[in-house]
């Protein structure tokens, strides 16, 4: 590393742990700040997501004999504030990313259903903790560590909302459809496995590793076109596509563009 | 709204795997923990895992709230170093 990226990195680290002072809490001031640094170069934005990613991926701690929560004097705390929510104010920093798998326009009968579907007991894993939970249809959903899902079962439907981490889903055939919400989007399958995670500033990626991707809502392919979506495809650029030869393709993180 | 039942089946052979790699994963990370000052590792562990804000670790530690951030800095500079190999 050169004399301007360590300038660089530690800049980026300075800001990191400025803004994360309290966890859970932001300051606005601080955030401003930090706004305009941010915009000033994608290079310092590069640097801030490499602290971020790295600060994330240290949340196995949590689950370690030698440094974790067993331990050492735990503090209780707000649950859902943690890291992962202060990713999600990081993510108005940047550029929003969608994950691109339907319209992000919600009905009001969907709204209700996934608000009851929140009042269920979470399926989640602390950290450091991966675990396998069967779902009264029988589809599998397996939990990386800090995950958490809510399901909702109707007799016309099957909902799963990943609100947290990763989480690998195997869906057994069903007369109802699945439909697995992360992020604005979604994916409505009848039988498939995929895995499912937000990335670093709460973008989502969607891997399917096994069924057909024409029996799916599609999402929306590595060239940026969109295929059986409910928005125009040219407000989205997607990246980090991966092709599977044998199956298909789906795997995307997009960004939405600014309006034209 | 059908209640959910957790899996009591043995583990999958993915989920095997998963779980080898993710402790392989965890020994990476603790052991570039383990490479810090022991002061700086106390701090960074305090806030990372207890979730203290720096005013508590300060109260606690006996050290300025600057001085907390000072630490915090050093660690996520040593660790950016150690860990990301996405680049």
């Amino acid at each position: 590393m050169n004399d301007n990226n360590l300038n660089l990195a530690r800049e980026a680290q300075d800001w990191f742990a400025r803004l994360h002072a309290t966890p859970g809490k932001i300051d606005p001031a601080t955030l401003a700040d930090l706004e305009v640094w941010l915009a000033a170069s994608p290079d310092h934005k590069r640097a801030y997501d490499k602290v971020d990613r790295v600060y994330g991926k240290l949340s196995v701690l949590g689950g370690s004999e030698r440094h974790g929560i067993a331990k050492r004097s735990r503090r209780t705390r707000n649950p859902s504030v943690n890291w992962v929510s202060l990713g999600a104010i990081a993510a108005t920093i940047a550029a929003l990313v969608y994950i691109a798998t339907g319209n992000a326009i919600r009905s009001p009968e969907r709204n209700q259903e996934i608000a009851s579907a929140a009042k269920l007991e979470p399926l989640e894993t602390k950290r450091g903790e991966i675990r396998k939970f069967t779902l009264a249809d029988g589809s599998i959903a397996t939990l990386d560590t800090d995950s958490k899902i809510e399901v909702s079962m109707t007799p016309e439907s099957r909902r799963l909302r990943l609100s947290q981490g990763r989480a690998r889903l195997s869906v057994v055939t069903d007369t109802r459809p699945f439909t697995i919400e992360a992020g604005t989007g979604e994916i409505v399958t009848k039988a498939a496995q995929f895995d499912v995670g937000f990335e670093e500033h709460r973008g989502v990626s969607v891997q399917l590793i096994s069924g057909n991707p024409l029996n799916e809502r599609l999402v929306v392919d590595q060239i940026g076109q969109c295929s059986k979506c409910d928005f125009p495809a040219r407000e989205f650029r997607c990246h980090q596509s991966i092709v599977f030869a044998d199956i298909g393709y789906i795997f995307t993180v997009c960004e939405e563009l600014p309006a034209q | 709204m059908l209640p959910l039942v957790e899996a009591i089946d043995a583990p999958a052979r993915a989920q095997q795997e998963d779980e080898l790699a993710a402790a392989d994963l965890l020994r990476v990370y603790e052991n570039a923990v383990d490479l810090l000052p022991p002061k700086t590792r106390r701090v960074f562990l305090m806030h990372r895992v207890d979730e203290l804000s720096y005013q508590e670790i300060s109260d606690i530690v006996g050290i300025s709230v600057a001085t907390v951030q000072y630490h915090m800095v050093k660690a996520l500079a040593h660790l950016c170093e150690m860990l990301d190999d996405s680049e």
